[in-house]
Parts: structure tokens; sequence; C-alpha cells
């Protein structure tokens, strides 16, 4: 019998290699798209012993657009959460159907993102909720609804969020977002060589060209919780627990890692004063 | 020595401390102090939900009184189980379920804990107020 065939696009990702080993466990033959821009971060893969089963095909959401228009009528949905604070994106140029981000990731408030899609698109889907501001002309047995974005905006709308969103984007955009990528990526350089040889510390993110500056860390012996609690004292923030991987964390065998990362408001002496303070807080843990 | 009066001992303790970090010592002092929980009572039943790490609470009786052993995986909510079981423990079950003492605010726990490890803490309380309860009724 034939092998049925799955791409994931997302291959390196957390989502994406345990749904490879899933689909490798029901006899799937598995084509993952590794993203140019994250070459070399196949470390999953490998944790979970699956790398040699997979043909991974080298890509960027460019040619994954040209792969999904020759082969099929399906649309293309790019979550850009993480990739559009950090990087220059051109929806034309992309070719893409939808892009998808939030503020809060981007400098802006919580509670409003961003739905960006192909006019055509949008016009021929139907509103999700109905409210103020969203009909064009009702009638008992029938309504209308307003044009794009309109139709989709019910009810009074988050201007406040949706203002300081506006400024968020403002701000970056005069920063240019070259220029923002470039600090991430000298940050998370940087990073790698201060935090990799912290004894102890064992750094399990951020091995080369990613979108950010993230890096996740455990450290033998001590719990994620106390290490978080610790170097919060030292006016360092990292977020503590299992991000939501359980099953990553169960692979290596801990209940939680710490993650930090690193954005436009931070430079290399807040890299300096993380390594210190986890020296410190670790001291006092053990 | 009554609830009131363990409170009353612990504040004084936490107040001598001036900042978090030490407050945070403390506790993990606490921690490091309390050795005697046996590994094989690391049961789910005794879990204490909410936590942000894993929290074990288990009562026992003896001479009508409640007693509580504890233990965590994590050295600060150790520390703080640790202290709440002992102001709990050597305690009738009724005056356990009577006593109406916030122990976050007393020691001000809700300024040095995040909201989650606050739940984790309320966790704590009610698991002991709960065992108290089922034994008083």
């Amino acid at each position: 019998m034939n092998k049925k065939t799955a791409l994931i696009t997302g291959i390196s990702g957390q989502d994406g290699s345990y749904l490879a080993e899933f689909l490798l466990n029901k006899n799937y033959r598995v084509i993952g798209i590794e993203r140019r821009s994250a070459r070399n971060t196949n470390w999953r893969l490998e944790k979970l012993s699956i790398l040699d089963k997979i043909v991974i095909e080298d890509s960027d959401i460019k040619e994954i657009n040209n792969l999904v228009r020759s082969n099929s009528d399906a649309l293309l949905i790019i979550d850009g959460a993480q990739l559009v604070p950090h990087r220059k994106v051109d929806v034309q140029d992309l070719g893409i159907d939808f892009l998808v981000f939030s503020g809060h990731k981007m400098l802006g408030p919580t509670g409003i993102g961003v739905v960006w899609g192909k006019k055509e698109l949008l016009n021929s889907l139907d509103p999700v909720y109905g409210g103020g501001d969203m009909i064009e002309e009702v009638h008992y047995d029938k309504a209308t609804w307003a044009p794009v974005p309109h139709k989709f905006e019910a009810g009074t709308p988050p201007y406040v969020e949706a203002i300081g969103l506006g400024a968020a984007v403002d701000y970056l955009e005069n920063l240019g977002m070259t220029e923002v990528e470039k600090h991430s990526d000298e940050l998370r350089e940087y990073g790698r060589k201060v935090l990799l040889d912290i004894d102890g510390v064992n750094v399990i993110h951020s091995e080369q060209n990613i979108a950010g500056c993230t890096f996740g860390m455990y450290v033998d012996g001590v719990h994620a919780a106390d290490l978080s609690l610790m170097l919060d004292t030292h006016g360092v923030a990292v977020r503590a627990g299992h991000h939501c991987v359980q099953p990553f964390h169960r692979k290596l065998g801990i209940d939680a890692t710490i993650r930090s990362t690193a954005y436009i408001y931070n430079d290399k002496e807040d890299i300096d004063t993380l390594k210190s303070a986890l020296i410190s807080s670790v001291e006092m843990l053990r | 020595m009554s609830i009131r009066e363990k409170v009353d001992e612990y504040k004084k303790i936490l107040d001598i401390f001036p900042n978090d970090q030490e407050k945070y010592q403390y506790l993990i002092e606490k921690a490091k102090e309390n050795d005697s929980f046996p590994k094989e009572l690391r049961l789910d039943n005794f879990k204490v939900n909410g936590c942000q790490s894993q929290v074990w609470l288990v009562p026992e009786e003896k001479e009508e009184k409640l007693f509580f052993n504890s233990d965590s995986d994590a050295l600060i909510a150790k520390g703080l189980v640790t202290l709440i079981a002992s102001i709990y423990s050597d305690e009738k079950a009724e005056d356990i379920v009577s006593n109406e003492i916030d122990l976050m605010e007393e020691f001000e726990l809700g300024v040095i804990l995040s909201p989650a490890r606050r739940n984790g803490a309320y966790s704590m309380l009610k698991t002991i107020k709960q065992y108290a309860k089922n034994l008083a009724t």
C-alpha cells in the first residue's frame, strides 16, 4: 500500500516536530519544509530521533507559496506573530493569502492583532460577529454587509488599542525593520557567546539565524519556578514553565524551563545582567 | 502555641528581611530544613492543584489533632508550604476550620508572589482547610 504523504511547513518548530513524530508513527511519509531563515534549527527533530526519517526541503515563505500555488488551490495563511516584530514583511512580494499577527509582541497593547487578507478573499467571507456598523441594509428576511473591513468590525471598536498599535507600528517603521533585525541578530549572537559558557546552565534554543532573540534554559537540580523568582529579585524578567510544549519537556526529562527574550529595548549590558543574575541565583538555589 | 501566635511569630521573622531576595532565602532555608517527607508519598492524591511546581500535602491525625507533612520539587514553593503546614499542624480540625486569618494578607505574600504563584499559595491553604473540614464533620 502506498504511504500517505504529509507536508509540514514548520518542521523545525515545536508543533511541526511533534506532528512529524505523530505522523511517522501513523506510517506517513513526512516531507518537512525548513525555512531558509531558520536553517540548522533541527535540534528538536534530532532529540526526537526522527531527523533521518524525514525529507527536509530548504525553502522560504515565497517558495512555499509557489509550491502551494502550483500543486493545489489551498489558501496560504501565515502566522506572523513571531515574524512581523522582527523582520520586514512584504505581503505583496510573498504572494500569500493571509497574514496574522499580535499587537503585544511588537510593542503594541494587548487585546489587539491584525488579520491582513487579500481583498477579494475578505469580500467573499461572511462576518463572524453581528453588531453596530457592520451592516449595509437590514430587512426582515435578509441583510447585506458593509464593505471590508467594516463587516468584520462589529460594535464599538477597540479604538484605544488600535491607536496604541498604530503608534507601535509607526515607532518600528521609524526605527526601520532592517535596523530592528540587525539589533536582534547582534544581541542573539552576543547572548549565545555569553550564556553558553555559564557553568551548569543548559541553553536549549537559538542555534542559528532564527527571527528574534530568545533563549530557553534550564539548570540541573534547580527548578525553573525558583530560578525565575530569584532572577526577578535582580530585576530580570523571564517566563518559567512548560511554555505549552509539555511533550518536549517530557522528552528532556524536566518539568519546566525559563525563557528569556530580548527585543529593541534591550542591549548587551542587559545580557550581561542576565548572566550575573543567573550565576548568583543558581548559587543561592543549589 | 495557637494559630494566631504562630502567625505573629512568622510575621516577626519575615519583617526582619528588608527585601524579597532575603525573604526567598529564608523560605529556601525552611525548605532545606524540611527533609522528612518520604518520597513514596509523592502521590497524585496528595498533590495540591493549581501550583506552578509540584506540591504535596499529607495530613495525619494524632490524638485528635491534625499534622501536615509537605513537599515540593521547587525550593521556594517548598519553603512556603513548609511554613503554612507548620502553622496549621498540631491543631484541632475545628480550630483550623473556624480560623479566619488571611495568611496572604498577614505575610504580604501578594506583594512578593506573582498572581499564578499567589493562586498556588491559596490552593495550599484551601487544601489544608478542606482536610480539616472533612475531619471536623
